[in-house]
């Protein structure tokens, strides 16, 4: 019992440590949002593929960058509803 | 299959920059991070032009930098945030101008991930803290502190997190010595199950934050968020303590607020340009501050390339008014910076960098200002460059879109044409191997000359002489020119000019030597000649100051020196037993009373080493054999990095046009590893010179060649010149480290900048971003698409002109200068150019029209038009790039006569055609999701097949290979396709197993393919072997391949390597760079880096280089802390690519590391130096 009760406390803790990290009960929507995310961060840290995506928009780097991350509060639009 | 990657010239593109007194206090320097690498420049004190005193691949990626200054510090350290999950602290040694790590302190899994802190940093102004903050969650603060040895001692990190919140900036705010506070941009999304987060309701609110880092308790507190603009982006600190209000501003699209705690709040509108749209938001893209003793004033940049200069009036810590003034108008760029000795550098987004220079700050300006006193908009349109003036700009190829390798001005050797830039500032570059050449002048000489010397002024102790005499020699004459203002013949400097001269020199008594034929003459001036005749003809002569060897017809060496009283006295004389073809003296060592070696190239195809010491004078030392070539100019040369790595070479031109390079042991004269370079088809002549202050080697063959030492590495590169035929160095107050050259019966004097670099460019501006490029194969022109965004075509922009013609001054500017504004989502603006690469000269733009762009081109022949070769072109009408979408797509036919377009036909299609490629007298052509073969009509293309399983996005790029059919989909890799004709069916038999992001592709072979990923990967992919067989009969296969594997095709592409270059790359093609030169994958990427992937062809080179890369993995430790592995394996793991750029990383270490290593390798350092250098010697 108590080891069980342990390795929840661990999976817990390691969600609370590491944004993202999902659950058995993680939706396809919050999996989604989560992927969505780390591929904008990943973008903005990446300068020249921030350029290759510049380039694409006709956009300043620094806009790209401040649009990526407005994106990322919202990634993929709001939750689905809770049946 | 092993490749081997080198970055031939790394990315030019600029991240970010950032002014700091980094070797002294008073020293004016910028670091600069271009991504993978890290720069220092350093402004020379009097002319203020960067130089490069740093520079160093760190393999990760920086994304961060800040100054920082400890607490009564007089220079700066600078702190970097890279994917490496570390901060570093890094010093520049001021002597050995290296960058030092102070500290390095992990704190985090490596690679550029959401929660991992590295994407910000920031330090207090009074050097006391320092945050590093992650995109979101995660920041850490730590304080910094002194030991009692003064050294900077760092604590364990403090942590700031706020989970689920996104950050948009941080910065230090300067609170003098309170608790220091950082500000930061934030926007929290909240928890998805509450109703009034942001991630439900899709409305966040941008908070300004400040967090407190409270010495007394060791922990930091957030102080205060309050709800700012959603538009805000950048945070800039102001001043404070002593200096100023403190506070911070605040960059918001259209305005710009000032904030200091507890309630000052002020803003004020940035005057915006007339011809922009209202909807548009005007954004900053960076700012840098000037302060000093009494005064400090911001200047922000916006993305339009506007400068404005945001000042404050203050009363002690209240600040009373906030203005804005319209400064000057440059191009976009990532940073700007203010150096303290009035010098603007911008480094560009895309395109040139440039350096100016402040003719005035502003004062008495009044062209454009707004202020916080009136929220009035103020309108203006650019001028010309009024308060700083344009001082010089730096190449960049930064945003390589395209690129060819071709020899399409049949030159003989391959040019690059690179499609650079974006916007009105891109641009075609021509790149040919070599270094660029300035010419400062150009005189027509009455004969053709055979020799030619400059000689200095004389030698005087701690005084820098200039050359006073240019001697030619011409077969019965000598010419004599004096160099003052003017360049002019003198009569009376006492040289003999009734016959050729032979050598001339300047001895240490300030002497000039002339050698003629019939003897030597030392001349101290017109009147004081000491001549001396010679016992026969002399037919070869050398000399430093205080030694003079000469050799006469028939075999005879006879060696002079000067005596201690200044007189030049017979020292030896040795029968050499045949004709001498070259002889050469070394210079004299610094300290050393004679050179201690002369190298004779003799007429039996060997090169002799004799010593000149007093004891065994001339006596042979060594000989080197020149297998089946004779010599035709040798040189002794001191050449190496710094005083202590310096060696002696010997250089031997050969009449084939090979150079040979020997080291001389400096005491037994012995010659051992030698290295051999071709050059050119003509005999190669030798000649001294001098660049970046050492000794320099001009080698001439059928193209001009130098090699000199640069940033401790050795370069040996042509010159972009004229064939020259003799070379001596010329030093004026000019230009001190010059070169005089003949050519033909022209004498020239030039100079050479830009050293370091391998490619010279050529450069035709074009009108919008290119996109691709294909070469006519009929007159090799190149069609070039080129399509905005976002953007108004030609017309539309004059109109928009027109509108503010009232602002006269700015009409006279081009579209490059001024950049042209945004047109709105969905608009869009292309043209078909078609350029002559010989002349470099456009002879057609067609502007499409009607809101078009231009997504593919191919040039194809067709059945039953055999005669002729057609460009077809996909077009898309009015194409929203989010989500994806369109009004019409076509697919265009053009004849192209007299080098003009002419539309055959416009045929629309369902989807966009985003890949064109001809097939067998038919094309190819992706139409969305589905892969078609047409045929040509008299009216339209004709539809003749259609793959069967469609693509899952959107097919990229076709490339054909016999039968076979290689297509991307726009993320999902390669497929292998083939053709049957009996039932006019295409089939998909492979695959990939990894959805890739494919850029571009090459075909290597009948079953390998190159890829470059969006994901700044390259691969090789190879289908395996059982598809050749099924391919046979594919009737028989059909059903099997139909039926696939897991819902895919039947067969999978292995992977048989994978490099993380670290640069996206956009452009890769199998070519020879040189004629003669190996071939090698050559890519170019976004960051303007063109690299080369070679193949490892012999086994034992395989070995030696994993070896090699091994060691250098733990002694080349990165800058930033990054593990080298796990750098080159970013998404996946790297396989069969050795990384070059790491290994020739060995020429950097120090000598001891260098000796370990050699000995764990079981080879000299000099052998592996050598194979190194070999290596690189492949490609050119």
């Amino acid at each position: 019992m108590s080891e069980r009760w342990n390795a929840q406390v661990q999976l817990e803790h390691l969600q609370q440590k590491y944004a993202g990290a999902g659950n058995a009960d993680t939706t396809k929507w919050e999996w989604g949002c989560t992927i969505r995310r780390d591929s904008l961060a990943s973008h903005i840290g990446h300068h020249s593929r921030m350029l290759y995506m510049a380039i694409a928009e006709n956009e300043s780097t620094s806009r790209m960058k401040h649009n990526m991350l407005w994106k990322m509060v919202q990634p993929c639009g709001p939750p689905p509803p809770k049946k | 299959m092993y490749l081997y990657s080198l970055t031939l010239q790394p990315g030019t593109g600029i991240h970010k920059a950032i002014f700091g007194n980094f070797s002294a206090s008073k020293a004016q320097e910028i670091a600069v991070s271009k991504g993978k690498t890290l720069e220092i420049y350093r402004s020379n004190e009097n002319t203020g032009a960067l130089e490069v005193v740093y520079s160093q691949e760190v393999f990760g990626i920086i994304r961060s930098l800040c100054t920082f200054r400890m607490t009564g510090a007089n220079r700066d350290m600078i702190v970097i945030g890279s994917d490496s999950g570390r901060i570093v602290f890094l010093q520049l040694d001021p002597v050995t101008n290296n960058l030092e790590q102070v500290h390095l302190e992990t704190f985090g899994k490596s690679g550029c991930r959401r929660i991992v802190p590295g994407q910000y940093v920031a330090s207090d102004p009074k050097g006391r803290a320092v945050m590093i903050s992650a995109i979101e969650k995660q920041k850490f603060v730590y304080i910094l502190n002194r030991d009692s040895t003064s050294k900077l001692t760092i604590s364990s990190p403090l942590e700031a997190h706020k989970g689920r919140t996104i950050v948009f900036d941080i910065c230090g705010i300067d609170v003098g010595f309170e608790n220091p506070q950082f500000a930061c941009l934030e926007v929290d999304y909240g928890d998805p199950e509450l109703p009034d987060s942001a991630v439900v309701t899709g409305q966040g609110q941008k908070l300004l934050t400040f967090y407190e880092m409270d010495l007394g308790l060791n922990h930091v507190i957030r102080k205060i968020a309050m709800p700012t603009d959603n538009s805000a982006n950048i945070l800039i600190p102001v001043p404070g303590g002593s200096d100023g209000p403190g506070g911070v501003l605040l960059c918001c699209e259209n305005i710009i607020r000032y904030f200091n705690f507890p309630s000052t709040e002020l803003s004020c509108t940035y005057p915006r340009r007339a011809d922009m749209s209202l909807e548009r938001g005007l954004m900053i893209n960076c700012y840098s501050t000037h302060k000093q003793k009494d005064l400090f004033f911001f200047l922000i940049h916006t993305e339009l390339g506007d400068l404005y200069k945001v000042s404050l009036k203050y009363n002690k810590d209240q600040v009373e008014s906030l203005s804005v003034q319209y400064f000057d108008t440059i191009f976009p760029c990532v940073s700007i910076c203010i150096l303290k000795t009035g010098f603007l550098f911008a480094a560009a987004e895309y395109g040139n960098h440039a350096l100016y220079q402040f003719q005035n700050i502003g004062e008495n300006d009044e062209f454009a200002i707004s202020s916080s006193d009136s929220m009035e908009t103020v309108l203006f349109m650019p001028r010309k460059l009024t308060n700083i003036a344009f001082l010089y700009d730096t190449e960049s190829l930064c945003a390589i879109t395209d690129m060819k390798i071709q020899d399409l001005a049949e030159e003989g050797n391959p040019q690059i044409y690179a499609l650079c830039g974006r916007g009105p500032r891109s641009a075609l570059r021509v790149l040919r191997h070599g270094l660029g050449v300035t010419e400062m002048a150009y005189s027509n000489l009455p004969g053709k000359p055979n020799g030619v010397w400059s000689l200095k002024s004389g030698h005087k102790e701690g005084e820098v002489s200039y050359d006073k005499y240019i001697v030619i020699s011409f077969l019965n004459a000598t010419l004599v020119l004096g160099i003052g203002e003017k360049v002019t013949e003198v009569t009376d400097s006492g040289f003999d000019v009734s016959g050729g001269t032979i050598h001339a020199g300047l001895l240490a008594n300030n002497c000039y030597l002339q050698i003629l034929q019939y003897g030597m003459r030392v001349i101290a001036s017109k009147y004081q000649v000491d001549p001396w005749e010679a016992p026969g003809k002399i037919s070869r002569a050398t000399s430093n100051e205080k030694q003079v060897a000469f050799t006469l017809q028939g075999g005879i060496l006879v060696y002079f020196e000067l005596d201690s009283s200044g007189k030049l006295k017979e020292a030896g004389k040795r029968e050499m037993e045949q004709e001498v073809i070259c002889i050469s003296i070394s210079n004299i060592p610094e300290g050393r009373t004679r050179a201690r070696f002369l190298a004779l190239g003799c007429f039996d195809n060997t090169i002799k080493i004799l010593s000149l010491d007093p004891e065994g004078c001339l006596s042979r030392l060594s000989t080197q054999a020149l297998p089946g070539s004779q010599p035709e100019s040798v040189c002794l040369l001191e050449m190496g990095h710094s005083e202590e790595t310096k060696d002696l070479y010997l250089h031997v031109g050969l009449s084939n046009g090979v150079m040979l390079r020997t080291v001389i042991d400096s005491i037994t004269g012995q010659l051992s590893d030698t290295r051999a370079r071709f050059l050119g088809n003509k005999p190669a002549r030798l000649f001294k010179g001098f660049v970046a202050g050492g000794q320099a080697l001009v080698s001439l063959s059928s193209r001009p060649w130098i090699a000199y030492n640069y940033m401790s590495r050795f370069y040996i590169t042509p010159l972009s010149y004229e064939t020259l035929e003799y070379a001596a160095s010329f030093s004026s107050e000019m230009c001190p480290e010059g070169f005089l050259g003949i050519s033909g019966n022209t004498l020239r004097i030039f100079t050479i900048e830009k050293l370091g670099e391998l490619f010279n460019q050529s450069i035709v501006p074009l009108r919008y971003t290119p996109r691709k490029m294909e070469i006519y194969p009929i007159n090799k022109n190149l069609i070039i698409i080129e399509s905005d965004h976002n953007a108004f075509p030609v017309t539309e922009r004059e109109e928009l002109k027109e509108a503010v013609k009232q602002f006269s001054e700015f009409r006279e500017l081009t579209d490059a200068q001024i950049s042209t504004p945004s047109a709105g989502i969905g608009r869009w603006a292309a043209c078909i150019r078609i350029l002559d690469p010989r002349s470099l000269e456009t002879t057609e733009i067609f502007e499409l029209t009607d809101n078009e762009t231009a997504v593919s081109l191919c040039v194809a022949n067709f059945t039953g038009y055999e005669s002729e070769m057609f460009l077809v072109l996909g077009t898309v009408k009015d194409m929203n790039l989010h989500p994806r979408n369109f009004t019409a797509a076509y697919i265009s036919v053009f004849r192209i006569i007299n080098n003009k377009l002419e539309l055959f036909h416009k045929t629309q299609a369902e989807d966009i055609p985003l890949a064109i490629s001809p097939f067998y007298g038919k094309i190819l052509i992706g139409v969305g999701k589905f892969l078609r073969i047409y045929e040509l009509g008299k009216k339209k293309i004709l539809k003749k097949c259609e793959n069967k399983t469609t693509f899952p996005n959107l097919i990229s790029n076709i490339k054909v290979d016999g039968e076979r059919i290689f297509v991307t989909d726009i993320s999902e890799s390669v497929s292998v396709l083939t053709w049957s004709k009996e039932d006019n069916q295409i089939y998909c038999f492979a695959d990939d197993v990894i959805s890739r992001f494919l850029t571009n592709f090459i075909v290597l072979d009948h079953d390998t393919v190159a890829a470059v990923d969006k994901f700044e990967n390259m691969m090789v992919l190879r289908l395996p072997d059982a598809c050749e067989e099924d391919e046979r009969d594919i009737n028989t296969v059909k059903f099997k391949w139909e039926a696939g594997f897991l819902n895919s095709a039947y067969y999978k592409l292995e992977h048989i390597a994978h490099f993380y270059i670290g640069d996206l790359a956009t452009s890769i093609q199998k070519s020879a760079l040189s004629e003669g030169g190996a071939e090698a994958l050559v890519y170019g990427t976004t960051m303007g880096a063109i690299g080369t992937f070679l193949p490892i062809t012999q086994k034992d080179d395989v070995e030696f280089f994993v070896h090699l890369e091994m060691y250098m993995r733990q002694e080349a430790r990165s800058l930033v802390g990054r593990d080298h592995m796990s750098f080159r394996s970013f998404y996946a793991p790297i396989k069969n690519v050795i990384d070059g750029d790491l290994c020739e990383q060995y020429s950097k270490l120090d000598y001891q590391t260098q000796r370990r290593l050699a000995e764990q390798l079981e080879h000299s350092p000099n052998e592996i130096l050598k194979r190194l250098e070999d290596f690189r010697n492949k490609i050119f």
